[in-house]
């Protein structure tokens, strides 16, 4: 039994979590940076404790601040959220030590699954299904070239340590491989401090379909079904969706199953995704592990009716599962905007002053957001200000619905990417449901082209 | 038989007259006043009300809050005014505020010293850590804002600096 729970993050996130533990009876302590002192999940928090500067690094990442917080207003337990050190196999250990729970899996799930290469080669040695790629993580470009070219171009790199589509690049042909090499890795290192990159067989037309776990201490382990998240900006989600769409039961069943096993095998005892590629003639492939709840978790919610983040945190308490199998199914159809403070037509951030904002509401409409009028969207984070999430008994009729929240939906004082939304949802390819991962490249081209 | 007033009694009437007319020049905004009666001499001489205002403010101490140590406290240093001519050392880091580096030892600054830059202040503890808080500032020390062995989090006041110019 946790008493008082630490929320290590911010926004939208911080105050979803803040409102379950306030739902649960147990107390909570928000974490603020300066500039973020005005902040809903500041307010709403039992306690809380400022740990830093704006920056991230100084603030939301420093361990050293974050461990204080909770021991100085002694917390016992910390959710992390997603992002900052929701995968931090140190922060995680630091957690051990200080005799704090970490609401997330075990040090050990961490560290194999946040290392992408040791995660691939777990999942092919108990027979699952990896993309063709190397073998080891790689820092020389001249090793690199010569891999790439026995994977066979095009190729995928991407970070050992990845995450957040840091260093990820789709590489075409051998003339430019060194340069993508070169930047990814740059880009790497400042994100993770490793410049380490592996390579992987690009696949075309792929679907992104993940799969929803959760397991308690005892080795139970569940699903929570499928969701779909092809609609990506620059290996970023966009738009996800559950169940997904023109996926075939029988492979659905197989995706589920597969993730059961491997969380069994990692004896996996908290919320975690297993995601996967789908190529064109319905074979899958394990992409990776994310360890962590994340931003897309509503969608599954909607259409199961499970608070994920409640189960999570009583798995993390040492409950034993409350649902079987049999008892979890899907109903209707649910689909998640992710409305960013961007310029969307150039992607670039928008931070500012929300003067006025209206939130949709109704029959099925949820808006997970931390603005209100006034707020000030800081430059120094990420640029998610909310999650508007629809439900309804069919497709056809979250995607009406989401139309008409998204009209309704006004945010004055910065840009957004609602307009954005507007169009996909009028898309032929979206409606009909068969869209995959190159879908968003060529809608943005077409749009900016009419624009 | 008259009866007399007792002598004690007859000092208590005069003290309580004078101490209702005190009251009363203290309400207004007066800030010299002499008296002569009966061979007695009161004069009364005041500091001027802004004099006034810093000086309650420099005695404030903070108050012990026990449901929610953490809001009220950073809400009431927001809300205190703490004069433009005063600077203050605020912690540098979230962790646990102490005033010296054992409870058997002095403290490390109390009220009224003059500061040099580079003194130590006071320790924070965070994750059994004992940091060391230099002054990054010169001057008197006003006022210690925050309790020893209390909980700060990061650039909360800690000290109020009157600045010493030399």
């Amino acid at each position: 039994m946790f008493y008082k729970v630490l929320v290590a993050n911010r926004g939208e996130i911080a105050l979803r979590i803040i409102r379950t533990l306030r739902e649960m009876g147990l107390k909570s302590v928000a974490v603020y940076s300066l500039v973020d002192k005005e902040l809903p999940h500041v307010r709403l928090a039992d306690e809380a404790i400022c740990i830093g500067a704006g920056p991230a690094k100084d603030s939301y990442l420093n361990e050293k601040a974050v461990i204080t917080a909770a021991e100085v207003t002694d917390a016992d337990a910390i959710h992390p959220g997603y992002g900052f050190l929701a995968e931090n196999a140190r922060f995680r250990e630091i957690c051990q030590s200080a005799g704090i729970h970490f609401i997330g899996p075990s040090l050990r799930s961490i560290r194999l699954m946040g290392n992408k290469i040791k995660a691939r080669a777990i999942m092919k040695r108990r027979g699952v299904p990896v993309i063709d790629g190397s073998e080891r993580g790689i820092k020389d470009p001249a090793v690199a070239f010569d891999e790439a070219v026995r994977v066979g171009f095009p190729v995928m790199l991407k970070a050992s340590l990845g995450g957040g589509g840091k260093g990820m690049r789709l590489v075409h042909s051998p003339h430019n491989f060194t340069n993508a090499f070169l930047s990814a890795q740059a880009e790497v290192k400042a994100a993770f401090g490793d410049n380490e990159l592996y390579i992987e067989k690009y696949i075309k037309d792929g679907r992104h379909i993940e799969v929803q776990l959760l397991g308690d201490l005892f080795g139970n382990i569940v699903h929570f079904f499928d969701r779909n998240c092809s609609i990506q900006s620059s290996y970023q989600k966009v738009l996800e969706e559950a169940p997904s769409p023109n996926l075939l039961d029988k492979l659905r069943g197989v995706l589920c199953k597969t993730a059961v096993k491997i969380g069994s095998v990692l004896k996996y005892s908290s919320l975690g995704t297993i995601e996967f590629l789908v190529d064109k003639n319905n074979k899958f492939y394990f992409i990776e592990m994310n360890t962590r709840i994340q931003v897309e978790h509503p969608v599954t919610e909607m259409v199961t009716g499970v608070d994920l983040l409640k189960e999570q945190i009583l798995a993390a308490m040492g409950k034993p599962l409350r649902l079987n199998q049999n008892n979890i199914n899907v109903q209707g159809h649910a689909i998640e905007c992710r409305i960013n403070a961007v310029n969307w037509e150039k992607m670039i951030p928008s931070p500012g002053v929300v003067s006025k904002i209206h939130i949709p509401g109704g029959l099925g409409i949820r808006f997970d957001t931390y603005l209100s009028s006034g707020t000030e969207i800081s430059s120094y984070y990420d640029s998610l200000v909310g999650k508007l999430i629809v439900s309804a008994c069919n497709r056809e009729d979250a995607i009406k619905k989401l139309r008409v929240a998204l009209d309704e939906l006004d945010i004055y004082g910065v840009l957004t990417n609602k307009e954005l939304f507007t169009r996909i949802i009028k898309e032929k390819e979206f409606i009909e449901g068969g869209y995959d991962t190159g879908f968003f490249k060529s809608f943005r081209c077409r749009c900016l082209g009419k624009a | 038989m008259k009866e007399e007033k007792k002598p004690a009694e007859e000092e208590k009437q005069s003290l309580d007259g004078l101490l209702s007319l005190l009251k009363w020049v203290i309400s207004t905004d007066i800030t010299e006043f002499s008296l002569e009666r009966d061979g007695e001499k009161v004069h009364l001489k005041r500091s001027s009300q802004e004099q006034r205002l810093q000086k309650t403010l420099n005695t404030i101490k903070e108050p012990v809050v026990i449901a929610s140590p953490l809001e009220p406290r950073e809400a009431l240093i927001k809300n205190r005014p703490i004069s433009k001519s005063m600077l203050t050392i605020d912690a540098p880091m979230v962790g646990t505020f102490y005033r010296a580096s054992a409870p058997e030892v002095d403290q490390y600054v109390n009220v009224g010293d003059i500061l040099k830059k580079g003194q130590i202040v006071c320790i924070i503890e965070a994750m059994k850590i004992m940091n060391e808080i230099e002054s990054e500032i010169a001057g008197r020390i006003v006022s210690i804002l925050q309790e020893n062995g209390k909980p700060v989090g990061f650039g909360t006041p800690l000290f109020e600096i009157e600045p010493v110019t030399s």
